[in-house]
């Protein structure tokens, strides 16, 4: 009875969360209209709210008790305390920390991408402004984050604990972050992250971006995990989604010419590091896990 | 903690305002379908998306006092620190209710700014609907400033007395706001150049980004500041009345 109920929940939760997305992206761009215009931005922001709204749908509908903070919750609640906000920094800073590599390994692979007079010319910036920017995109994105908060209140709040409970953290990860790529599968299609018109085009969008989600959840799962709060994973996911690094400051994309251009390999570089974070997360969560059972273990020992 | 951020909601009337912020928004999204039909309808959203934001501003300034409205009457604090509540505790949820209440009117204005922007089409209403996402780094802050300066007072000095000080501020401001609109140089609000402001905007974008930076971090300083010394000298308060 409890797993068809499980099921049932998450299966709710999932057309709430994927429905509105699918049937407004394909309905929008399928009827003529080009990804990036004016209400590109309206629908990726509208649509990063549809998990936070689908938690609240599938509540009603299963009668599953929805709590904010506590044991079993969203973990909407914030704590500073057991050294939980330096995890709350890391969290923060991290995406700025990887996309910079990432930006510095593509440099470095592709010299003639670096042009110094794409940010004081093109942004019509002063030089020395160069050094305000990765923080000023911090303090951008975390006023900003309720896209992030949104996706993350369903997604590690909501969903990541049922599929960790039903099946481990390892697979919970996979299989998260399968469906969390899924779900942006429609706007891929029609250009985000990887433009239109790359070798593949759409597959190898999809199947990058879905090892990418992985790893992200990963991430952001371990995130949530030491900070007990999805305000961490929001942080994250925020600062992930703007991060203005001196790296993209410094790089023009225009220099690129053949295979470098039009194919997914400059998202592949730039996010290589990223997936490192990601793979170390993954193996910190599964060891994390298996302290917790030998605990468990223990105390059921010492009870008997 | 959750059950004192609830009284503040229900206090607040939080479900009506949600109602009424809800009802904004869909006044803004009927423009916005209208201006796609009738071009001179692009003019009223241009003006009336930063209005609007503005009105969330306004009910912010509001809930500052209205956060302390409810606890005043009938002795409600002092029945309520009778109970096994922490008197920091007590005093951290007004300050995460408002930070929260922050949060969430400048995410509305960003949406708001968001719909709007899909249906306008001239520059110039372009930058009017853009100005809300320029001043919400700006107006939330000043909003939490103003917060970490009143709560103290309505805190320590009461409920009436907290109102009087903010008023007599707020009132010695308008005199002298009066005194130089009377007496001062006006020329710079008469001469306003909408589309010149907006020029030098885009001209000084290193300073704007530099003040967009640092001054949402100088005012998280001074809001922590502001309930760190507001809490040591409110429990040390008590006590000594207790004693």
């Amino acid at each position: 009875m409890n797993k068809k109920k499980d099921l049932t929940v998450m299966l709710v939760f999932l057309f709430f969360a994927f429905a509105p997305l699918w049937i407004a992206a394909f309905a929008y761009y399928g009827s003529g209209h080009e990804y990036g215009d004016a209400s590109t931005q309206l629908l990726c922001s509208a649509a990063m709210l549809c998990p936070t709204v689908s938690v609240f749908i599938t509540g009603a509908i299963c009668k599953e008790k929805i709590d904010f903070t506590g044991e079993n919750s969203l973990k909407l609640g914030i704590y500073f305390k057991d050294k939980k906000w330096i995890w709350m920094l890391v969290a923060i800073f991290l995406p700025i920390i990887y996309t910079e590599l990432g930006g510095w390994l593509f440099i470095a692979l592709k010299p003639e991408c670096f042009d110094a007079t794409v940010f004081t010319e093109d942004m019509g910036m002063d030089p020395a402004m160069i050094a305000v920017m990765p923080l000023y995109s911090v303090v951008n994105a975390m006023m900003f984050s309720i896209g992030g908060l949104g996706e993350e209140i369903g997604w590690r709040g909501f969903m990541m604990p049922r599929l960790e409970k039903k099946m481990g953290i390892g697979p919970a990860i996979l299989v998260g972050g399968i469906i969390w790529g899924v779900w942006h599968y429609p706007i891929n299609y029609y250009g985000h992250n990887f433009g239109t018109g790359y070798w593949g085009e759409p597959w190898l969008g999809f199947l990058l971006f879905t090892i990418f989600t992985i790893s992200m959840n990963a991430l952001l799962t371990l995130a949530v995990k030491k900070t007990n709060s999805v305000w961490s994973a929001a942080f994250m996911h925020a600062v992930n989604n703007g991060a203005g690094t001196f790296s993209r400051m410094l790089m023009n994309g225009e220099n690129l010419t053949g295979f470098w251009a039009e194919s997914t390999v400059q998202f592949v570089i730039m996010l290589g590091p990223s997936l490192v974070f990601g793979i170390i997360a993954y193996i910190w969560l599964i060891k994390l896990e298996r302290q917790e059972k030998a605990v468990k273990v223990s105390e059921e020992v010492q009870a008997a | 903690m959750k059950s004192l951020l609830y009284k503040d909601y229900v206090a607040t009337n939080g479900p009506i305002v949600i109602g009424g912020f809800g009802l904004l928004t869909v006044f803004i999204c009927v423009f916005t379908v209208l201006s796609t039909v009738d071009s001179d309808i692009e003019v009223l959203l241009g003006l009336w998306t930063p209005m609007v934001f503005m009105g969330g501003c306004v009910y912010l300034l509001v809930l500052m006092s209205q956060l302390f409205q409810a606890d005043s009457g009938k002795n409600c604090r002092d029945y309520l620190l009778t109970m096994p509540v922490d008197k920091k505790e007590y005093l951290l949820s007004k300050y995460i209710y408002y930070l929260v209440a922050n949060y969430l009117v400048l995410s509305w204005g960003i949406f708001l700014s968001m719909i709007a922007a899909t249906a306008v089409k001239t520059e110039g209403m372009m930058m009017m609907v853009s100005t809300v996402q320029l001043m919400g780094p700006i107006v939330i802050p000043v909003m939490l400033i103003m917060a970490a300066i009143t709560f103290p007072l309505y805190i320590l000095y009461g409920k009436k007395k907290g109102d009087m000080i903010f008023s007599g501020f707020s009132v010695t401001l308008t005199i002298l706001l009066f005194i130089w609109l009377l007496f001062g140089d006006v020329s710079g609000l008469t001469n306003m150049d909408f589309e010149g402001n907006m020029k030098w905007v885009e001209e000084h974008t290193s300073l704007i980004i530099l003040l967009t930076t640092i001054f949402p971090i100088v005012t998280g300083v001074i809001y922590y500041l502001s309930y760190r010394i507001t809490a040591g000298i409110f429990v040390r308060k008590e006590r000594d009345i207790d004693e």
